[in-house]
């Protein structure tokens, strides 16, 4: 999860090294495409991986309630985010700084991800 | 662990069920929602911050109540939510596809995102809770079951929006009766098939499980982390499109790119995820504090 993150991270960050060169045509989408793969790996590691996760981190007999909680506060957070991104990309900023500003989001994540990651499960 | 991960363990009835059913709702819905905004401006003359607000509100009634969704699937069980939004979202598409006031347009809106408020945690629990068990079973690791569950929504997700063009070619009630026929399948699959009382699965009827929710810290961590990587993941729609406009000097591109991203999860999805539960054994933790 945390190797997905990183990976993310990673992702924007490239765009925004590579955006004060102002590139154009083919060799100028090579960010952006870099972007996406880094990100789909990104996504490859940490869907399946929380999915996973969520069955040793709920209450016996409520695995719904969690998963379902699991999309809807990760829902608000996007919802919220997504406001804060908005406006971040309507600053006028150098081009450069929305780009660092999502990389540090993931990077923060990583510091923030429960320390372990299963329970031992008795039956 | 690598040897136990070596032995090819077939997949449970319930297990093979529950993973088409997640490759088919999102033929069904990404049939249609790719052009319901085109639909909303277009056909029914909405202006631009109503057509937004409307697919805000299908998010919210959508993604907001997953919560509600997975309390009920806890409570009366996996089988009756998952009919009761079948029969929802059946309702909603084709609502939608007569409607033409704004007020039902809306409406069916809502409920199409309601439905999946219900049938989508009730799926996703019982598909971890299963993953779960077939590891314990010497199957092999859960995160690659629910890998295979990831690439079928990834499927869905890429074959949808082909099908819903091709039957926009005809109209757009045509695409919705799609949607909706596609969920009347589920529905009969599910009727026949999903057992009343899933062994394993207890129903709950006491209340208070919010409550221990909030103050699990692991928890809302786990949420804080996978919400980071959501919002990453729409910068897709958000930030992507400026930086391809000024690199290409058109948003042409970006299609390429969607898809570039879609085949990667269907054709990498599976070996990646194999490679990370390898390194995890192996080469010692790639997730923090894997002991």
């Amino acid at each position: 999860m945390a190797t997905g993150l990183l990976l993310i991270a990673t992702g924007f960050t490239a765009v925004a090294v590579a955006r004060p060169a102002e590139l154009t045509g083919t060799g100028g989408l090579l960010p952006a495409t870099g972007f996406v793969v880094l990100l789909t790996l990104g996504q490859m590691l940490i869907a399946p991986v929380a999915r996973a996760w969520v069955p040793d981190l709920a209450e016996p007999g409520r695995l719904g309630l969690y998963t379902g909680a699991l999309s809807s506060v990760s829902g608000l957070i996007v919802l919220l985010g997504s406001a804060g991104t908005g406006t971040l990309l309507d600053l006028g900023l150098p081009a450069a700084v929305p780009w660092l500003v999502l990389a540090a989001v993931p990077m923060a994540a990583v510091g923030s991800l429960p320390r372990r990651s299963r329970r031992p499960r008795r039956r | 662990m690598t040897s136990v991960a070596l032995v090819r363990t077939p997949l449970s009835p319930l297990l093979r069920l529950l993973i088409l059913t997640q490759l088919a709702f999102n033929i069904g819905f990404f049939a249609v929602l790719p052009f319901l905004a085109e639909h909303l401006a277009d056909a029914i003359g909405m202006a631009g911050w109503l057509v937004g607000l409307v697919l805000g509100l299908r998010t919210f009634s959508q993604q907001g109540l997953f919560v509600v969704g997975g309390a009920l699937a806890d409570r009366y069980g996996v089988r009756p939510v998952v009919l009761a939004g079948c029969v929802l979202r059946i309702a909603g598409f084709g609502w939608l596809g007569y409607a033409d006031e704004i007020w039902a347009v809306v409406g069916a809106v809502l409920l199409i995102g309601f439905a999946a408020a219900l049938f989508s945690p009730a799926v996703e629990s019982e598909v971890a809770r299963q993953a779960v068990e077939w590891e314990e079973a010497g199957g092999g690791s859960r995160t690659r079951v629910l890998a295979l569950f990831t690439v079928a929504g990834q499927v869905g997700s890429f074959v949808g929006p082909l099908l819903g063009a091709l039957l926009l070619a005809v109209d757009f009630r045509v695409a919705c009766l799609a949607g909706a026929g596609v969920f009347v399948l589920v529905l009969a699959g599910h009727a026949w098939l999903l057992p009343q009382h899933i062994p394993g699965r207890p129903h709950i009827k006491e209340k208070g499980g919010l409550r221990a929710l909030v103050r699990n810290r692991p928890f809302l961590a786990l949420c804080c982390a996978y919400g980071a990587y959501l919002l990453a993941y729409n910068q897709l729609y958000l930030a992507l499109p400026e930086e391809v406009e000024r690199a290409a000097g058109s948003q042409a591109p970006l299609a390429w790119l969607f898809a570039l991203s879609s085949l990667l999860v269907v054709t990498a999805q599976l070996p990646v995820t194999r490679w990370a539960g390898s390194g995890s054994t192996r080469a010692g933790p790639w997730r923090p504090g894997c002991c």
